[in-house]
């Protein structure tokens, strides 16, 4: 592909995704190269309402309006990448599918509250057709610089399908179970070579969890360590939220 | 007295953290709206801290803002220390606050050179500005990733 035009669009997030573009130093330049990026609100006044080769898209779907605004993006887009937690998985803003909404909403806004409608919160896949997926909350930019390349290229990018464990072993970190605290890492895609445990961190999941876990292994974890069970699903639920069954209908 | 009518409908502040629209309504040169919408779909992070642990909700808070990260992380903190009254030691309230004063720093740098500049140099975006014989751009990634770093 040569030089494609790409955007980046926001929805419900903290925006810090696309800061880390921002806070990818000079490398940001050689990425400015070799992509055309027509659209990025929180740093460019350029607007582009034309057909885009790539869209990057931040943030959750959470209300009527995102969705109309993501159809549209989506059609006019040749390729779509749901970029960080909250685009890929729901992230923080799917805690609140785990309440009521409209005593949230009124817990929130008082008597304000129908000024703020909301709507369960969606990752973006789960509206629309995504080709790429570029996790963490927030994303890790050696992936981002990975899929990048791959989309240049033409070619597909696989998430890796194992746990964060993998690659924080091949970084030698004592694990934090060890240390004695409860650490995701064991359940949750890799990918991010456990950028956080490596800066003595635990692993809060953000990428999501891998799709066939050993959960027999898992429970022995929690059982040697005398963690309860519940705990660690309240820590999964803290990004993990939107991806349960029946959890964003 | 300037008679003119006026309505200026700016969708979407851009270079901004945040969602707004501007709406200027002037009619015969009287102001008959002015209004910043807030469009930015609610989060409710104030209910979904409910029930939570406070270790994870400094987590969560953080997540306010991209930007200000620490900040809302460091008040969360704060928060949970007054309400268990635990003291942190001098130590830690230094780092805290060298922690805090990084974050300043950076933003103010993204302001200035990213998001403020382009409007004092007529220019839409940094992007125009990459090539200047200056190399500010190049300066101002350079001071960012030196925040980060720290």
């Amino acid at each position: 592909m040569k030089r494609p035009r790409a955007a980046f669009f926001d929805f419900a997030c903290c925006e810090g995704c696309q800061l880390q573009v921002a806070n990818m130093g000079e490398t940001l330049l050689d990425v400015m190269d070799r992509i055309d990026v027509v659209e990025f609100r929180e740093v460019m006044s350029e607007r582009w309402d034309g057909p885009l080769d790539v869209s990057i898209i931040e943030g959750s779907i959470t209300d009527q309006y995102a969705v109309e605004r993501i159809k549209q993006i989506r059609n006019r887009s040749a390729i779509l990448v749901a970029y960080g937690s909250c685009a890929t998985i729901g992230g923080v803003n799917g805690i609140k599918n785990g309440y009521d909404l409209e005593d949230i909403r009124r817990q929130v806004y008082g008597g304000d509250y129908l000024f703020f409608p909301t709507a369960k919160t969606r990752a973006v896949h789960q509206v629309v057709s995504v080709d790429y997926f570029v996790n963490g909350c927030p994303v890790y930019i050696p992936e981002f610089e990975k899929v990048l390349k791959a989309i240049i290229r033409g070619l597909p990018y696989v998430v890796p399908d194992y746990a964060v464990c993998v690659e924080c072993k091949l970084n030698e970190n004592v694990c934090m179970f060890d240390r004695g605290v409860t650490c995701l890492g064991p359940i949750t895609k890799a990918g991010c070579n456990s950028w956080c445990i490596n800066n003595g961190n635990i692993c809060y999941g953000c990428r999501g969890m891998v799709s066939n876990p050993n959960e027999e292994g898992a429970r022995e974890v929690l059982r040697k360590y005398l963690i309860p069970e519940d705990l660690l699903i309240k820590k999964m639920d803290m990004y993990n939220m939107c991806m349960e069954p029946g959890r964003n209908e | 007295m300037n008679e003119r009518n006026v309505t200026i409908n700016v969708e979407y502040l851009t270079r901004v953290e945040g969602h707004g629209n501007i709406v200027v309504d002037v009619k015969a040169g009287r102001v008959e709206t002015c209004r910043l919408d807030i469009i930015e779909a609610p989060r409710f992070f104030e209910g979904i801290l409910r029930g939570r642990s406070v270790f994870e909700a400094q987590h969560i808070t953080s997540r306010i803002c991209g930007i200000c990260s620490c900040g809302h992380a460091l008040a969360s903190i704060q928060a949970a220390e007054d309400a268990l009254g635990i003291v942190p030691s001098d130590q830690t309230v230094r780092l805290r606050k060298l922690l805090l004063h990084m974050e300043m720093l950076d933003s103010h740098i993204l302001h200035i050179y990213m998001l403020a500049a382009p409007d004092m140099l007529g220019v839409k975006s940094f992007v125009q500005l990459i090539d200047s014989p200056a190399r500010v751009v190049h300066r101002a990634l350079k001071m960012k990733k030196t925040c980060n770093d720290i």
